[in-house]
């Protein structure tokens, strides 16, 4: 009975210190997962911040690229081949999800996915806000926007900017690159215990690292909020479940299986209305504290049990044997109890202490890691992920690396950096030299800016490298490193030189196509001397053979004779000089020379169209840069299409005028007029499109080539229909400055 | 065939040409004469005599086929060779279809030429022959008087005494005696004679020839 209990009440007072010690530790266990959500929290919206802002420089570098330019002004393939080559360098070096380009009306015009199933080509996303607010121009709203995509339902963050003509001021297309969630939920939501939510001011989860609830609503909908959050557009279609969550009260939710959660909120700055919440689960948190409990308590309090029952059990035995002790006994059992209650008090407070102190510790080091794994992580993001190379070394011609970043180690094929950091720097330059050459220019300028280099592999290929670098000076002032970045500019090279190639070519094939509609006169010119030549010389024969011969008229004849075949070498020489094909040459042209050369060139076919070419010419016209050759196809392209224009006309006279003029102190002006039927007034904004033409039976050729030489020249062309009858097509080319 | 009095037409606006060609049909015997535009032909002394015109066809103001048009409505019956920088087919057979001789394309063989001003000049003198004849049958019917006329038209339209005195109002009689003054003023031997006759002086709306 005795034994009983003592072991009972032995088995109280353990437990009862074992329940207040756990009470007091799931208090505070509760307090810390609060602080912990706090904390977490803010991290959270640290990264997601920076994350919503870090594609915005590349937007607006992107969008100010004269490619994007030329590809919404012309919206011809060569422009938009190049343009989508540098979407896809973006997209590679931002690791985006897709980078396109959309017009002023909406339409996407070229796209990094355009070969993809889904591609954007051709989607209109003009009721998107990063679009509206874009072609508005407006640069205080050029925050990533988050939103599903029509195109592709994935998520992601939407980085517009304006694209501006040359000297517009209304945009005339926007540039956009959209990054994906994906990597972002995982680098900076997933490795946390608790839940995390970004929502929109409905409520709906955007980024979780709960997947079940991307998209979900926080809280219930009603109809009309649904509806209108279907008009946005902005979440796709829905239908968006709900969470199943529910507030009970600012501090806690609870969900439908009846877990209860700490909830904490903070709002997202720049984004009014989204919240970024942490659920840490209650139970969770109290199996954590439970567990390291019952291990060490659990133990102690069994031993503890074992230890008092066997003490009593010793004791009750001692005095079976001893009655005469018992007091003595009693005594003794009595100061060992409290001796042992002491030394179980003792115990557990120290226990105590250390568990807390080990949880602060714990705590304390996992904010460190975390501070640490959160500024590693921008470092890596910034420096590692990026495929453009990231250098430090010193100055000089010969020069050290004193640190590089993986995409640097790569682009010369190294994999370990300590073989890089081995080598002199001028041992990656193709020619030595150049090192030497960038050295003098960096120490010389303190920078340099997307200076071209071919720089060599470690397997001896080359590559071309665009480098743009800082000097980094110590505290004396002297030059000790070189910060700076590189980026492999090969295929972008290769992309610029195919295109002028490109270029070239379809100039070529112009020409051609021009000298096959000028064939028949072509033909009479050449005809012309060789059948003077032939009668000249057969009247000769005939004089001598009947004995008739005259010395000063077969010298007449003999005259005659070199002439036209003067006449009919400067023919062929013209043609060469047209058909010939190869770079093009710039060299200071004189525009009325050229005119005048062009309108005796295809004088004859003037006639046999029946039309008659005056020319207007400013005598003080400037002198511009550019090709002869591919500036008189341009004119006589414009010729043709002029006579083409009058050519059913019955009566009247068809006659062309050409003008030249000083537009203003950078270009010069030639209008080319005709008298014939005019352009339809839908068709004038067409003229920039390939393969547009104003004739049943053209080809569209003429004025696509022309589009093609004047954009080269970078000049302008344009077409108003004249007050009282015809056409005038009107070009533009740059002045000619260091004449 | 001697080139005799015949006189040779040039019209082409290229001066080098114009004066080649002059020298290869002067180195033939023949005269020739030189324009630089169908303008210029056109205002020029009209020539009694055997003539052809060797004309180009490309031209800025009037065209060859235009000015072979407008001789053509005047009545001018002088012979055209055509001379062209290419060969266009529905451009020849127009030409050819009114008259023209040849059709030559540039650069061409001297023989070409002088074939084709042979070929012009004996058109030239048969035209002038049938013109001399026409004129002496026209005078002929110019000295019949008007009922006379009136008898001639009637019996080469092949109506007999009888309907023509009808038509006319006249006694067969007075029919008879007109017909045989007008066999006698068309100096006609048979009443074939004077069909023939008739065709060619009476202009019909469906039966006329020009050349």
């Amino acid at each position: 009975m005795i034994i009983i209990i003592l072991s009972l009440m032995a088995f109280l007072s353990a437990w009862t210190g074992g329940y207040l010690f756990y009470s007091s530790i799931k208090t505070s266990a509760i307090e810390e997962a609060n602080k912990q959500a706090v904390f977490h929290t803010e991290t959270i919206k640290g990264h997601l911040s920076f994350f919503l802002q870090e594609n915005l420089n590349s937007v607006s570098a992107l969008a100010g690229l004269k490619e994007l330019t030329n590809a919404l002004s012309k919206k011809d393939q060569d422009s938009l081949a190049g343009t989508n080559s540098l979407l896809d360098h973006f997209k590679r070096t931002y690791q985006a999800d897709v980078c396109y380009l959309i017009d002023r009306d909406g339409n996407t015009i070229a796209s990094s996915n355009r070969s993809s199933p889904d591609s954007f080509i051709g989607q209109n996303y003009a009721f998107r806000p990063y679009f509206q607010q874009a072609i508005k121009g407006d640069p205080t709203a050029f925050f990533g926007y988050m939103a599903l995509g029509v195109t592709s339902g994935k998520r992601g963050i939407y980085y517009s900017h304006p694209v501006h003509g040359d000297g517009q001021e209304t945009p005339i297309g926007v540039a956009v690159i959209k990054a994906p969630i994906e990597p972002m939920e995982k680098a900076f939501v997933k490795e946390y215990e608790g839940i995390v939510m970004l929502t929109d001011p409905h409520g709906i989860v955007f980024i979780t690292n709960h997947p079940e609830w991307i998209l979900h609503t926080f809280s219930k909908l009603s109809d009309e909020e649904t509806k209108r959050i279907e008009s946005y557009r902005q979440f796709g279609q829905g239908p968006w479940r709900w969470t199943g969550l529910n507030l009970i009260d600012e501090a806690h939710a609870i969900d439908s299986f009846g877990n209860q959660y700490l909830f904490h909120k903070i709002a997202l700055e720049n984004y009014p209305g989204w919240n970024l919440i942490f659920l840490s689960d209650i139970n969770s948190i109290l199996k954590r504290v439970q567990r390291p409990l019952i291990k060490i308590s659990g133990y102690l309090i069994i031993t503890l049990c074992v230890l008092i029952g066997l003490t009593v059990f010793f004791l009750y035995k001692k005095a079976n044997r001893e009655i005469d002790q018992r007091i003595k006994a009693e005594h003794a059992l009595k100061s060992a109890h409290d001796d042992l209650e002491k030394r179980v008090d003792e115990r557990t407070a120290e226990l105590t202490k250390s568990v807390v102190e080990l949880r602060k510790e714990i705590i304390e080091r996992k904010r460190a890691e975390e501070a640490l794994r959160g500024s590693e992580e921008k470092f890596r993001t910034l420096t590692d992920n990026l495929s453009v190379g990231v250098f430090r070394s010193t100055p000089g011609p010969k020069g050290n690396y004193v640190e590089v970043n993986s995409a640097y180690m790569r682009m010369f094929g190294f994999e370990h950096k300590e073989t890089l950091l081995s080598l002199y720097a001028y041992e990656l330059y193709q020619n030595p030299d150049d090192r030497d050459k960038f050295s003098s220019k960096m120490l010389k300028d303190g920078a340099v800016k997307n200076e071209e280099i071919i720089f060599k592999r470690r397997d001896g290929t080359s590559f071309c490298g665009s480098v743009t670098a800082v000097v980094v000076k110590d505290d004396h002032g002297k030059a000790s490193h070189y910060d700076g970045i590189l980026e492999d500019i090969t295929e972008l090279r290769q992309a610029k030189e195919e295109a002028q190639k490109r270029r070239e070519e379809i100039a070529h094939m112009g020409r051609v196509a021009t000298m096959g509609e000028l064939s028949a006169s072509l033909a009479h010119e050449l005809n012309q001397p060789l059948t003077a030549i032939l009668s000249n010389a057969q009247a000769a024969l005939r004089f001598i053979a009947n004995d008739r011969m005259d010395l000063d008229e077969i010298g007449d004849i003999l005259n005659d004779i070199v002439a036209d075949d003067r006449r009919a070498g400067k023919v062929i020489h013209r043609l060469r000089s047209l058909f010939r094909k190869g770079e093009c040459k710039r060299v200071s042209v004189d525009v009325n020379n050229l005119i005048q050369e062009v309108v005796s060139l295809i004088h004859t076919e003037a006639m046999i169209r029946n039309v008659s070419i005056e020319t207007t010419l400013d005598r003080g016209l400037a002198p511009i840069l550019g090709d002869k050759i591919q500036l008189q196809q341009v004119i006589i392209n414009f010729i043709l299409n002029a006579s083409d224009a009058m050519k059913d006309m019955d009566s009247g006279p068809r006659k062309i005028t050409i003008t030249t003029s000083n537009e203003n102190e950078k270009m010069v002006k030639v209008g080319v007029h005709d008298n014939g039927v005019g352009l339809a007034e839908d068709s004038l904004g067409h003229m920039i499109e390939p393969f547009f033409t104003t004739k049943p039976e053209g080809m569209g050729m003429g004025l696509s080539i022309n589009r093609t030489i004047i954009d080269a020249h970078l000049g302008r062309m344009w077409a108003v229909n004249n007050p009282d009858k015809g056409a005038t097509f009107y070009f533009t080319l740059p002045i000619h400055d260091e004449v | 065939m001697s080139p005799s009095n015949a006189i040779i037409f040039v019209v082409d606006d290229d001066t080098s040409l114009r004066n080649a060609v002059k020298r290869l049909i002067r180195s033939l015997g023949f005269t020739v004469e030189t324009f630089d535009s169908a303008q210029a032909f056109l205002t020029h002394e009209p020539h009694d005599g055997p003539a052809c015109l060797v004309l180009d066809i490309r031209m800025p103001g009037t065209s060859g086929i235009q000015l072979q048009e407008r001789l053509a409505k005047a009545g001018v019956q002088m012979p055209i060779i055509f001379i062209t920088g290419h060969g266009n087919i529905p451009m020849s057979v127009k030409a050819m279809k009114a008259g023209a001789v040849d059709f030559i394309e540039k650069p061409f063989e001297d023989q070409q030429l002088i074939d084709a001003i042979h070929v012009a000049i004996a058109r030239s003198n048969q035209l002038r022959k049938q013109q001399a004849e026409l004129n002496k049958l026209q005078q002929r019917v110019d000295s019949l008087t008007p009922r006379e006329h009136e008898v001639f038209r009637l019996v080469a339209s092949g109506m007999l005494n009888k309907q023509i005195a009808f038509d006319l109002g006249l006694s067969e009689k007075t029919v008879k005696i007109h017909r045989s003054r007008v066999m006698q003023k068309m100096k006609a031997a048979s009443l074939a004679d004077l069909v023939r006759m008739a065709e060619k002086t009476i202009p019909s709306n469906s039966n006329r020839k020009s050349i």
